[in-house]
């Protein structure tokens, strides 16, 4: 009987700000906790690299010579959101108060980190993922369900190890929370506002979405010894939707307006703690209004584009957000 | 060392300090009203001042997988069996929702105490949290029971559902 892979209680993910230099792990003592992991999907690639040029050594070519392979790694990672830390490697700077208060606005100074899953087997088995930077940020939450992130993460290298790096440690920026200890936020928790008119009531499905529109440029590593991919961030665009249950003509007026919409947000909340996103100068590019007799009531699903938003935490977690979280 | 509360005692002590015992006689004295069991019926039969009264109970816990990777907590679905119990011809006085108060006895008494429960657990679930952590309530199904101890009593049921995570772990 053969040993195989297996996921569950032994499986495990983790993540250590920022890279000592770009593409090399930090040291143990900053791997975090990332929140209640459910999937991990590796994307990783080797990219046939076409090299321009002559060689006039010879007077018959070998073509493979002219060839190199260009290796892209990289991840989705999605899980339930028990605090905005990890995803917030998608969004930008993050601006601490000591109240426990944490503004994250977009910006292009987007952090390097390393990231690591491990896969149940009676041998370890750790992909280590080092040059990581977020290519798209996504939250996303039904009504009942629990907040989700998912993470579309670009890598410089992933290599192979035999342990996990411990996140479980109290003295760790970020350490484990279980859900009694910290819950996720829930569908249930949310207040949604477009227009500065609660909305809470009608609403079902809302996502928003960064993508930080990442450019993969291959450059020579000399540790690989070959090309190897490196994300370089540029404009980020950033997306909302929301699926509704249509109660009046509020919405599809904004839509039909094509105006520019302020006092937008999304909020969630548990206990003391609270996760908002605020934005304003929305444009609604979408009002799909599927007319589905099977649906029993008017669903309507509003995209729309933003050209900046905010993103304040308050949690109770201060004095695990350390300096090399921030 | 904590006391570990089972859903059924959480459910029963919220509708506890939530509801207002309709029996203005035992209402007086204090004597709690709802519980976390099945009664019994025989026994309590020989006084009519034991009712009305609502029970709470366990009927079933399913777990739907592990919350995260590295986690042992499982979200879980508890189903919960609420009935309400009357003394036959006992007429009390009982205020569902907006509507006016209404003198009511037997079955008519029991569905509406059963929809008095289910009003207040669909507008205040949210409230219930720690330890339990319970989401989404739902109704899932009413009923009639036969009466019992020979016609004496009348009974109505409800079952309703919670989501959560480790329940009554």
């Amino acid at each position: 009987m053969t040993n195989e892979f297996y996921m569950g209680r032994r499986s495990g993910f983790c993540y250590a700000l920022e890279d000592v230099a770009f593409g090399t792990a930090n040291d143990a003592t900053t791997w975090s906790w990332a929140g209640q992991i459910e999937k991990v999907s590796d994307d990783d690639k080797q990219n046939v690299q076409d090299i321009s040029c002559m060689d006039g050594s010879v007077d018959t070519r070998t073509t493979h010579e002219f060839y190199a392979m260009t290796p892209e790694f990289g991840a989705t990672v999605e899980g339930k959101l028990q605090h905005f830390r990890f995803p917030g490697l998608g969004v930008g700077p993050d601006t601490m108060d000591p109240s426990g208060t944490h503004t994250i606005v977009p910006g292009n100074t987007l952090k390097s980190f390393s990231m690591q899953v491990k896969l149940g087997h009676t041998t370890p088995y750790v992909r280590q993922w080092t040059g990581c930077m977020v290519k798209t940020m996504e939250l996303n939450v039904s009504k009942g369900d629990w907040l989700r992130f998912s993470l579309g993460i670009s890598a410089q290298k992933m290599t192979r190890i035999s342990s996990m790096k411990d996140y479980q440690s109290s003295a760790l920026p970020c350490k484990k929370y279980t859900t009694a200890q910290m819950r996720p936020y829930r569908g249930s928790d949310m207040t949604t506002k477009i227009n500065d008119v609660d909305i809470s009531d009608v609403i079902t499905q809302a996502r928003f979405t960064i993508d930080n529109d990442l450019l993969v440029e291959p450059s020579m590593d000399e540790d690989v010894g070959n090309f190897t991919s490196e994300p370089i961030p540029q404009l980020s665009k950033i997306s909302a939707g929301i699926t509704v249950k249509m109660k009046d003509y509020a919405l599809e007026d904004l839509f039909l307006a094509g105006a520019a919409v302020d006092d937008n947000s999304f909020k969630w909340t548990r206990g003391s703690d609270s996760l908002t996103i605020s934005w304003d100068n929305a444009i609604i590019n979408k009002n799909g209004n599927p007319v589905d007799i099977g649906g029993g009531v008017v669903i309507q699903e509003l995209a729309m584009d933003i050209p900046t938003c905010t993103i304040v935490e308050v949690n109770g977690i201060t004095t695990d957000y350390d300096t090399a979280e921030a | 060392m904590v006391e570990r509360r089972t859903t059924a005692q959480v459910i029963s002590d919220l509708l506890r300090s939530a509801l207002t015992d309709p029996n203005s006689t035992r209402r007086v004295l204090g004597t709690p009203w709802i519980y976390p069991d099945i009664p019994r019926i025989f026994d309590l039969s020989e006084d009519k001042n034991n009712f009305p009264r609502i029970s709470v109970v366990n009927i079933g816990v399913s777990s739907q997988g592990d919350i995260g990777m590295d986690s042992t907590e499982t979200e879980d679905t508890i189903t919960l069996s609420v009935d309400a119990w009357a003394y036959k011809d006992s007429v009390w006085s009982v205020k569902v929702g907006d509507n006016d108060s209404k003198a009511l006895s037997g079955n008519n008494l029991c569905e509406a105490l059963l929809q008095q429960v289910h009003i207040y657990l669909r507008d205040n679930w949210r409230t219930v949290t720690v330890p339990h952590m319970l989401f989404n309530y739902l109704k899932t199904g009413t009923g009639f029971y036969e009466d019992e101890v020979d016609g004496t009593i009348n009974r109505c049921g409800m079952t309703i559902r919670f989501e959560g995570v480790n329940i009554d772990d």
